[in-house]
């Protein structure tokens, strides 16, 4: 992988660490989990890709 | 200098992108999901959601980018539910999809329903769209059914929260799920076990006459807005697995701006019901039950009025105001 798609997902993950912050400070929800789910879902498939 | 921000994916927009993956038109569906503003990169974006899904929609061998099932609730361990797209797979859809408007393709989506509210959020607009593709096919059923296998034991599915049996065939998929797993409490959108709603009141009656053995972990309420008349209703009325009617009536705007319609707790709920019955009798209903709001007190013993067999034959009803 190089250096640009590392950044890419590294920004991701940032921003899914953002949402569990987001749910810390807002309180928790299965829907809230199911957003970060989605989303961490399709992270792990471009990481997957990249490895392949 | 002011930034002018390029204009959002619009309802009528997700309209297009849905009729042309459904069509399967790639070209078409490439250019518009190219059209769509933003960072392909930034996640629980519209941008990012439409790009992996024409990734998976290309040649549809890969995982799929949404799972089948979301979890949503309150309490400690969540409800499962399942949604496909509103409109396009409810068959049955009268006003509440077009409004009073004549049943034509223009006027699509121009009712009240409100699940198209709920694309505001684009992971659930394109799992849909993904669930509305998997289940016209036997591979895509197949998918739908190891997954509905995978919940645990003894949980309730809200089936369906968005969209309705689209055809004969999707009934009688999900119906001998249900056969399947008899632990699974199947529910309708608002999350109580034991029965569902649809309009699809066509595809039950065909099933029925097929000489199919309804599940006992599904009973149907059937609600108003369909496109059916009254003698598709009957008909859907005398089924084994219909409870009954449930329909909205109109009512004061003094009972929605109090929320009377919410709880037994709320103001002027005694009222609200007291009109909610009469506006019922005067359409005629015979066995007559005004939905207090909250599920789980309704009615006695912590039963739920829409999925009591005691229930047989009561309309209940809810108000809205026109």
């Amino acid at each position: 992988m190089n250096k640009e798609k590392t950044r890419a997902l590294l920004g991701q993950l940032i921003q899914l660490q953002e949402m569990f912050n987001a749910m810390e400070r807002d309180g928790f929800s299965w829907e809230t989990v199911q957003i970060i789910k989605d989303n961490l879902r399709l992270v792990i498939m471009d990481l997957e890709k990249s490895l392949d | 200098m002011k930034t002018i921000e390029a204009p959002k994916l619009s309802t009528p927009g997700k309209i297009d992108l849905a009729r042309l993956a459904l069509a399967n038109d790639l070209p078409g569906l490439s250019k518009a999901i190219d059209l769509i503003p933003g960072d392909p990169a930034k996640v629980n974006t519209t941008k990012y959601f439409a790009t992996r899904f024409l990734e998976w929609f290309l040649d549809r061998s890969g995982p799929v980018p949404f799972s089948v099932f979301m979890a949503q609730g309150n309490s400690k361990l969540p409800f499962y539910a399942f949604s496909s797209l509103p409109g396009f797979d409810c068959p049955g859809a009268g006003a509440c999809l077009y409004g009073d408007n004549e049943y034509t393709p223009d006027n699509f989506g121009k009712g009240w329903c409100y699940s198209f509210k709920g694309w505001r959020y684009p992971a659930a607009f394109f799992r849909q769209l993904q669930n509305s593709l998997l289940l016209r096919d036997q591979a895509g059923r197949a998918l739908i059914a190891s997954q509905f296998h995978e919940i645990p034991a003894g949980r309730t599915l809200r089936l369906y929260v968005d969209g309705d049996f689209a055809s004969l065939e999707i009934l009688r998929f999900w119906m001998d799920l249900c056969h399947a797993r008899p632990d699974i409490k199947i529910a309708g959108r608002d999350g109580v076990a034991g029965y569902g709603y649809s309009k699809s009141w066509e595809l039950f009656i065909e099933l029925d006459r097929s000489g199919y053995t309804w599940p006992a972990n599904y009973l149907l309420n059937v609600s108003s807005g369909s496109r059916y008349g009254d003698e598709e209703k009957r008909g859907v009325l005398q089924l084994d697995c219909t409870r009954g009617e449930f329909v909205a009536v109109p009512v004061a705007r003094k009972f929605i701006k109090a929320r009377s319609y919410q709880d037994k707790d709320k103001p002027m709920s005694k009222e609200y019901r007291a009109a909610v019955l009469e506006k019922l009798k005067e359409m005629g209903h015979k066995k007559r039950f005004a939905c207090p709001g909250a599920c789980g007190n309704c009615i006695a013993r912590k039963e739920h009025a829409c999925g009591s067999e005691r229930m047989r034959g009561v309309t209940i009803a809810i108000g809205i105001h026109n």
